[in-house]
C-alpha cells in the first residue's frame, strides 16, 4: 500500500476554490473533539475544513460527513510512513491551498492570536499580507487541568479550554537549529515535568500553523517549520510581525490510555518516546501554583510575551 | 407662525425665534462592494432624517444582476436614490471623477431637495457622530469647503511617491496592470524634460479624494468640468480623483474659504498604508474629531453596529451617555490639520512596536545565540556580588525577611546545583529540578529570573570568581545593578581568604588554580571581576557599593529593593566574614588554623 495514497470520501471543490482560509487536520479517533474545534475555526473566519481520516473507528468521519463545510479524504497508511501526516497534508495543500491562507493544525491545538475574540483571520491575514509576512510563528502552549490528569475528562462535545484552563508562565528555552534556519522552543509543563533531567529531549514548542502556501513549500518535522529560513525566522527581524499561540489541549485523561496503544503501535516521532514518557509517570499532577496560570485571553498572553502584535493596531 | 396672546397671561412672553428648518445634506456614495456587504448601510440612523438624501453610484463593473440585487436590498421609504447610467472606476484612472461628478450633478437637479452641503463617500465609510453635531459644526461654519487643496509647488502633499508628476506628464498606461510601461514612460519623461502645462487659467491642486462642499460651489465644480479643455486635461492626468475636483474648488472659492481638510477621518501608516479600521477601533475612533470614518472592514461588524450607535441622537440629559459622542463646537481646528497623517495615538503605538523591547514576544524573537531570550529584556535587576559568598548570603536571606515574597535570591547560577533559596522554600516555582534547564539555555533562565514578579523586581547572589554565562552576560546589561557588598578597604589577602573559604559551601568545588595564581602575582583576583571591568570601562552594567545611589532609570525602579538590602546589610556583621589581615596572610601560607571560624561553623559548634 503505497503510504501516502489519500482517497477523497466527500470533496466540495466549489466551496473549497471558493474559500479565502483553509483548514487541513489529521484525524484518528478524535470524535469527542470534533465539535469545540470546528467551532472554534469556523469563528476565526475558516471557509473550508480539508479532514484526513487516517483509519478512525469511532464514528469521526461520519460526524465529519455530517458537517456542510468539511471535505473528507481517508488516507488508510501508515501516519508514521507518510512522515507523520504530513505527506497527506501536502498533498491536499499543494492541489487545493496555493495563494491562499492555510492552516494546518492538529484537532488539539487552538489558535489564539492578537486581538482575538474581536478580530478573526480576515484582519490577521490582512496585516500579514501588508508588512509581507509570510507564515504565522506560535508558541504551542500546553494546558492542563487543575487536578490529576484522571480528573481532567473531556467529554464528548466538550470544549477544552474549560477542562484544561491552566498553563506554565514561564520555564521555556529557545535555541537556533543547527543550519540557523529555525528556532527551535522547548518547555512548557511537558519539560517541567516530563523532561526536567533532559530538557533538550522535550519536544518542540515551536510551529507555524498559518502560511500562505505556495508552490514548493514543505513543512519539516510536523509543523514546526517550514523549508524556507524567511518563513521561520522572519519574527526575529520585524518589529511589526504579529504572532501567535497554539493553546495545546493534550493533557487530558484519556492521554493514559492512549500513551500505552501509541507506545504499541510506534507510529508517532522517535518511536513514540514522548508517549513512553507519559505513560512511565501515569496519572500525574501537572499544576503547580507557583507557576501555572489560569488562561485569560489573549491580551494575557501578550502581556507575559507569548505573542506580539506588532504594528497590527 | 403666530402665538395667540393667553388671557391668563398679563405680561406677553416674548416671541420664540421660529425654528429653522434643519440644513439639507446630500451623502454621495462611490461603491463596489458586493451588495450583501452594503446591507449594513440602510440601517444607518442618519437615513431616517427627512432632511438627508444617499445617492448611490454603484460601478460599472459589478453585473447588472448584481446592481438590481443592490436596488431590491433597499428597505422601502428611505431617501437613497441610484444612479442607473454606471461608470467603471478605475484606480488611478477618470472613472472615479466621472462617476462623483454625475453623482454631484445628481443631487443638485433634485429639484424637491435642495441640498446645503455634498458629502462625498465610499461604500466602506460610515458615519461616526450623531447627524444633529455636522448639522451644529457645519452651520457655525456655513460656506466653508471642506476639502483638501494643496499647491504642491509650495508645500509637498504626497507622502511617497509621484507628486507634480502627476500632471506633469503623459500617463498612456495603467499603473497597476501596466506597471513596467507606466515606470518606463515616467523614467523617459523624467529624461526628455517633459512639462506638460495646464489649460489657460488652472493652477494644479492635489488632495484626499473625499470632501464636503457647499451647493454653490459643486455647481461651479461641474460647470468647471463640462469644459472639454479642462475636461481632457484632467482625463489624462494620473489619479485625477486626488486633483479634479480638488483644482476647480480653489479655483472657484477664496482661499479663505477653503478648509484645507475633510471630516473623513482616514489615516495611513509610515508605508502610504491605509489604516483598516476593525473591530476594537471604536475607542480610537472616538477620540478623532470627524465625523466620518473610512476604510471599516468587510467582517467588521462590530465596530460597524457600535457606530450605529453613534449615530443616534443623543439626549443631553440621558444618564451615562458616553463621553465623546458630541462634539465640542469650539474645538480647536488645528486637529483637522493633521487629516491625512498618522494621529498622535497611532504614531506613537507604531513607534512603541518598533522600538520599545516591551511590545516584543519573548519567544521567537531572538536569533542571537549568546544573548538568546535577554536580547529584548527591559526589567532592571539586582546582582550582589561580594568576596565571601556567606556574607552575600546572609545579606540575601536579611531582606528577604524584610520582604517576604519578593524575588530575591542566593547564588542561581552557582555550577552544579540550583539553591535558589538557603531555607529550600520554593520562592516563585523556582526549584533546584530546574537546574537541567538552567544549563541548557541560561539566558531564557536569566530571562525567565528578572520577569518573575510582575511588579517586584528580582535580585539574586552572584559569585564574580565563578566563569559563567552569567558573568559574561551581566557586565554588557544595562538592566543590571551590581551591588558589591565587601566593606571598603578589604586587602587582597582578606579578599582572596574569604573567597576561597566561601567556595567549598556555595558550590562544591575546588578552588580555582587562577586565583591562587592571582592572588601570588598580586594582581587582580576574580572575585573583583566587576571592580576590574569598572576601572577598565568595559561594562555596561552599573557597579557600585550598597550605599551609592544608582542612576535614575534603576533607583526608581529598585528604590524598596535598596532600602530592604541596606536595612539588611546594616544588620548583618560583615566582619565576621572577612579576616584581619595578619591572619589571613598567615592562613594563606598554609597556616590551616589562623582563621577565626565563620559564624555558620560557630553556631554549628554550639549546637
Amino acid at each position: 500500500m503505497i503510504p501516502s495514497a489519500l482517497h477523497p470520501v466527500r470533496v466540495h471543490g466549489a466551496a473549497i476554490a471558493g474559500a479565502r482560509f483553509l483548514l487541513v487536520c489529521c484525524l484518528r479517533n478524535e470524535a469527542p473533539r470534533l465539535a469545540a474545534f470546528l467551532a472554534h475555526y469556523r469563528a476565526l473566519g475558516v471557509d473550508h475544513f480539508l479532514v484526513i481520516d487516517n483509519v478512525s473507528t469511532d464514528g469521526g468521519p461520519e460526524r465529519v460527513l455530517a458537517e456542510p463545510d468539511c471535505s473528507l479524504w481517508r488516507a488508510p497508511g501508515s501516519y508514521r510512513a507518510a512522515a507523520f501526516g504530513m505527506d497527506w497534508c501536502h498533498r491536499l495543500l499543494d492541489a487545493h491551498g496555493r495563494g491562499k491562507w492555510c492552516l494546518t493544525v492538529d484537532l488539539d491545538e487552538f489558535l489564539v492570536h492578537p486581538h482575538a475574540g474581536e478580530r478573526g483571520l480576515p484582519g490577521l491575514t490582512r496585516h500579514m499580507d501588508k508588512i509581507g509576512q509570510p507564515a504565522l510563528f506560535t508558541v504551542l502552549l500546553d494546558c492542563y487541568g487543575p487536578g490529576r490528569l484522571s480528573d481532567t475528562p473531556l467529554a464528548d462535545g466538550a470544549d477544552p479550554r474549560q477542562v484544561c484552563p491552566c498553563f506554565d508562565r514561564f520555564n521555556f528555552t529557545q535555541r537556533l537549529g543547527k543550519h540557523r534556519d529555525h528556532l527551535w522552543v522547548q518547555g512548557g509543563v511537558r519539560q517541567r515535568r516530563f523532561f526536567a533531567d533532559a530538557p533538550d529531549e522535550a519536544p518542540a514548542l515551536n510551529k507555524l500553523p498559518l502560511v500562505r502556501w505556495e508552490r514548493g513549500l514543505r513543512y519539516v518535522s510536523s509543523t514546526h517549520f517550514l523549508n524556507r529560513p524567511g518563513h521561520n525566522l522572519f519574527l526575529s527581524g520585524h518589529p511589526e510581525a504579529v504572532s501567535g499561540v497554539l493553546l495545546h489541549y493534550k493533557f487530558v485523561a484519556g492521554l493514559i490510555d492512549k500513551s500505552a496503544e501509541e507506545v504499541q503501535r510506534r507510529e508517532h516521532y522517535a518511536g513514540a518516546a514522548e508517549y513512553r514518557s507519559y505513560a512511565m509517570r501515569g496519572d500525574v499532577v501537572l499544576h503547580d501554583p507557583q507557576v501555572s496560570l489560569r488562561y485569560d485571553g489573549p491580551a494575557q498572553l501578550e502581556r507575559l510575551g507569548f505573542m506580539q502584535r506588532g504594528t497590527w493596531f | 407662525m403666530t402665538l395667540a396672546p393667553s388671557e391668563s397671561a398679563p405680561m406677553p412672553e416674548p416671541l420664540p425665534a421660529p425654528k429653522p428648518a434643519p440644513m439639507p445634506i446630500a451623502l454621495l456614495m462611490l461603491c463596489h462592494e458586493p451588495p450583501e456587504a452594503l446591507a449594513p448601510v440602510w440601517q444607518w440612523p442618519w437615513l431616517s432624517d427627512p432632511a438627508v438624501r444617499l445617492y448611490v453610484h454603484y460601478d460599472a463593473a459589478r453585473s447588472e444582476p448584481e446592481f438590481a440585487r443592490l436596488r431590491a436590498s433597499v428597505p422601502q421609504g428611505l431617501p437613497v436614490t441610484f444612479l442607473t447610467d454606471r461608470v467603471r472606476g478605475h484606480w488611478g484612472g477618470y472613472g472615479l471623477v466621472e462617476a462623483t461628478q454625475r453623482l454631484m450633478a445628481c443631487a443638485l437637479a433634485d429639484p424637491a431637495f435642495q441640498p446645503a452641503y455634498l458629502q462625498l463617500l465610499s461604500g466602506s465609510c460610515m458615519p461616526m457622530r450623531p447627524l444633529a453635531a455636522l448639522r451644529e459644526f457645519l452651520t457655525r461654519r456655513c460656506g466653508m469647503e471642506f476639502i483638501q487643496s494643496v499647491d504642491v509647488s509650495v508645500e509637498p502633499w504626497v507622502r511617497s511617491g509621484l507628486e507634480a508628476e502627476r500632471f506633469r506628464f503623459w500617463h498612456p498606461f495603467d499603473f497597476k496592470r501596466q506597471r513596467p510601461l507606466f515606470e518606463a514612460a515616467v523614467w523617459l519623461q523624467r529624461k526628455l524634460k517633459v512639462w506638460r502645462e495646464p489649460p489657460e487659467g488652472l493652477r494644479p491642486r492635489l488632495g484626499s479624494q473625499w470632501f464636503c462642499i457647499t451647493r454653490e460651489t459643486a455647481a461651479a465644480v461641474l460647470q468647471g468640468l463640462a469644459r472639454p479643455d479642462w475636461r481632457r486635461y484632467f482625463e489624462r492626468c494620473w489619479i485625477p480623483d486626488e486633483m479634479a475636483i480638488q483644482t476647480l474648488v480653489a479655483q472657484a472659492c477664496p482661499s479663505a474659504f477653503i478648509a484645507g481638510h475633510n471630516l473623513t477621518y482616514l489615516e495611513f501608516d509610515e508605508h502610504g498604508q491605509p489604516l483598516v479600521l476593525e473591530n476594537g477601533h471604536g475607542d480610537h475612533l472616538r477620540r478623532q474629531p470627524f465625523f466620518f470614518a473610512r476604510k471599516i472592514a468587510p467582517e467588521a461588524a462590530a465596530l460597524r453596529a457600535e457606530l450605529i450607535e453613534r449615530q443616534r441622537p443623543h439626549r443631553p440629559d440621558a444618564p451615562g451617555e458616553a463621553p465623546g459622542t458630541r462634539l465640542d463646537p469650539e474645538l480647536d481646528l488645528g486637529w483637522f490639520e493633521q487629516a491625512g497623517r498618522p494621529t498622535g495615538h497611532y504614531q506613537r503605538f507604531l513607534a512603541r512596536a518598533q522600538l520599545q523591547p516591551q511590545a516584543r514576544s519573548h519567544l521567537g524573537t531572538s536569533t542571537d545565540t549568546w544573548r538568546g531570550l535577554m536580547l529584548h529584556a527591559h526589567r532592571p535587576y539586582v546582582v550582589l556580588i561580594g568576596s565571601a559568598p556567606g556574607h552575600v548570603r546572609a545579606v540575601a536571606a536579611a531582606a528577604r525577611a524584610r520582604l517576604p515574597g519578593w524575588p530575591l535570591f542566593d547564588h542561581v547560577f552557582a555550577p552544579g546545583a540550583l539553591d535558589p533559596v538557603a531555607d529550600g522554600l520554593p520562592l516563585h516555582g523556582l526549584q533546584p529540578t530546574l537546574r537541567a534547564r538552567r544549563d541548557l539555555d541560561p539566558a531564557a533562565f536569566l530571562h525567565e529570573l528578572v520577569h518573575l514578579d510582575d511588579a517586584q523586581p528580582t535580585a539574586f547572589a552572584l559569585d564574580p570568581a565563578v566563569e559563567s554565562w552569567a558573568r559574561g552576560f551581566i557586565v554588557w546589561d544595562r538592566q543590571a545593578l551590581v551591588i558589591d557588598l565587601d566593606p571598603p578597604g578589604l586587602s587582597p589577602a582578606q579578599r582572596g581568604s574569604a573567597a576561597l573559604r566561601g567556595m567549598g559551601s556555595t558550590h562544591r568545588y575546588e578552588p580555582p588554580r587562577q586565583m591562587i595564581a592571582a592572588l601570588a602575582a598580586r594582581h587582580w583576583m576574580p572575585t573583583e571581576f566587576f571592580a576590574e571591568a569598572l576601572r577598565e570601562g568595559k561594562l555596561l552594567c552599573t557597579v557600585q557599593p550598597l550605599s551609592a545611589t544608582p542612576p535614575e532609570p534603576l533607583a526608581t525602579a529598585l528604590a524598596p529593593l535598596l532600602q530592604a538590602l541596606r536595612d539588611g546589610a546594616a544588620a548583618v556583621d560583615a566582619w565576621a566574614w572577612y579576616p584581619p589581615e595578619a591572619a589571613a596572610r598567615a592562613w594563606l601560607d598554609g597556616d590551616e588554623s589562623a582563621l577565626p571560624p565563620l559564624p555558620h561553623e560557630r553556631q554549628g559548634s554550639a549546637r
